[in-house]
């Protein structure tokens, strides 16, 4: 089966500072994989390299066979950790524009999750809490019929109470042949829908491997893990 | 997917450039209706300030659609427009043609508040009494087309001057600086401009003419020439207003430029915060 996403010899750099190094990396299709690592390892700037954010790289990163870019960025939906509509849209502008430019956005599925999350359609985003715009954001992307869903951070503004409900509907939503990359630290919450793991640590990739293989390797939880690999 | 780009653009823009224009327009009829009514002092008071508006109108729908572009591009909506399936080019292509669409509507105000305003200004002005024919005359013998022009390309110059320097700023050299180093490339940007177009302006014997009588007429004379001949108390030469036009042709090069620039800057250059 052919890689959904394969990265060799990744390296980037702020100023001088290096924040991915020779970072290999391959998601295969209909997996879900979950990247972890404290804040600054690294994990959102895989991520903005994948959906074709971040272009001054060194490495080879291809999506489905490609480089990133146009074509890419049509069969990927990505959640990034800001909020990005417009604070006069209202969610019905924001399906507009899903509309116009995705041909795999499903406006009505998009109103359902909307509804289930009891966003009010005509609400305009800056009368929303930021809580609220990251679950209409979530809406919309998991409205897609997309190949790669990758997902920066998509519980961080979410309350306690509701990521059980988001993690499932994230789970009842994405195509079944599609892959899912979810970066996250709160690991608990998630730990259960992984099928395979990548940690990172200071722009290196510590740990990449089945999620099963890792529990029998270190008989430990994957946030006990976490936490003794990233002690301070 | 261009079209559907700048149809998100354009209704993105229209939610606050038209203010800008009904406020012109409510100094042009204002302005039209105390000429009519014979009023003199709101007359002179509506035309000044038909005159500042029609002229800053043009500058908030620059501002504006710098702002939007650099907002939709660069700031948090940016993580949209840039993982959208399309080409940097044909998000750029959008902007600009947004921008020219306002531009025209701009240049069309700026244009009827200037001759709207001067005429009620002239009319009005005891010492100035017969300017106002002269300015109708002017009208007529084409300098409108010289102005509209001037106002369009000049515009759109520095609207597309602006795209670039936002641009520049979000590059890694420059980024440090943030906002400042995008004005520091636009005064960089504006010295060169000013050291070509001066000379081409004022040197460059590729002038438009306005003879009183005969009215506008191609001459080919530079500006320095025509204004030596006007002071020289020998010269046989009629009463003559000269325009250098060398530097509107300088306008184009920029203008198909600094967008290659720009284009190849988004493709390759910018990472978004």
């Amino acid at each position: 089966m052919s890689e959904m996403v394969a990265i060799k010899g990744l390296n980037q750099k702020y100023d001088k500072r290096p924040v991915l190094s020779d970072v290999n990396i391959s998601v295969m299709p209909g997996s879900i994989t979950g990247l972890l690592g404290p804040n600054g390892c690294g994990k959102t700037t895989l991520i903005k390299i994948i959906a074709g954010l971040i272009k001054d790289y060194t490495g080879d990163v291809k999506i489905m066979g490609l480089n990133p870019g146009v074509e890419t960025k049509a069969v990927i939906s990505y959640l990034p950790e800001k909020t990005y509509l417009k604070d006069w849209h209202r969610a019905k502008d924001a399906f507009d524009m899903f509309s116009d430019f995705y041909k795999d956005f499903d406006k009505a599925k998009a109103k359902e999750l909307i509804s289930r999350l009891q966003i009010e359609p005509n609400a305009r985003i800056v009368s929303m809490s930021k809580g609220m715009q990251e679950k209409l954001q979530l809406a919309l992307i998991m409205s897609r019929s997309a190949k790669l869903y990758l997902l920066d951070e998509p519980l961080g503004g979410i309350d306690p109470a509701t990521r059980t409900m988001i993690l499932d509907m994230i789970l009842q939503n994405y195509t079944e042949d599609a892959s899912l990359l979810i970066s996250t630290h709160l690991i608990h919450d998630v730990e259960r829908i992984f099928d395979h793991v990548v940690m990172m640590g200071f722009g290196q990739i510590i740990i990449n491997e089945p999620l099963d293989a890792i529990r029998v390797k270190y008989g430990k939880s994957l946030e006990d893990i976490f936490r003794e690999v990233f002690k301070c | 997917m261009l079209g559907k780009l700048i149809k998100h653009q354009l209704r993105d823009t229209a939610r606050i450039i038209p203010l800008s224009l009904i406020v012109v327009a409510f100094f042009i009829i204002a302005t039209i209706i105390s000429v009519q009514a014979g009023a003199g002092v709101p007359v002179i008071l509506f035309a000044v300030f038909l005159l500042f508006t029609g002229f800053l109108a043009m500058y908030f729908i620059i501002g504006y659609c710098v702002i939007r572009f650099y907002k939709n591009v660069y700031g948090a909506e940016g993580y949209l427009t840039m993982t959208l399936p399309v080409a940097e080019k044909q998000i750029y292509a959008s902007w600009t043609v947004t921008g020219i669409i306002w531009i025209a509507i701009g240049t069309v105000f700026a244009v009827i508040s200037y001759f709207v305003g001067m005429d009620a200004i002239f009319m009005f002005s005891p010492d100035d009494a017969g300017n106002s024919e002269e300015i109708a005359m002017i009208m007529s013998s084409g300098f409108y087309i010289i102005m509209i022009l001037g106002v369009f390309i000049g515009s759109l110059s520095i609207l597309i001057e602006l795209y670039f320097c936002t641009t520049i700023a979000h590059v890694k050299p420059f980024r440090k600086l943030g906002l400042g180093s995008a004005v520091l490339a636009y005064i960089a940007l504006y010295g060169i401009q000013l050291l070509i177009t001066m000379p081409l302006t004022f040197f460059v014997p590729l002038s438009v003419q306005y003879i009183p009588g005969t009215g506008w007429q191609y001459a080919n004379i530079s500006m320095v020439s025509a204004m030596t001949d006007l002071m020289n108390p020998n010269s046989f030469s009629p009463e003559h207003a000269t325009i250098g036009i060398a530097a509107f042709f300088w306008y184009l090069v920029p203008l198909i430029v600094l967008p290659v620039l720009t284009v190849r800057m988004m493709r390759e250059k910018i990472n978004l915060k």
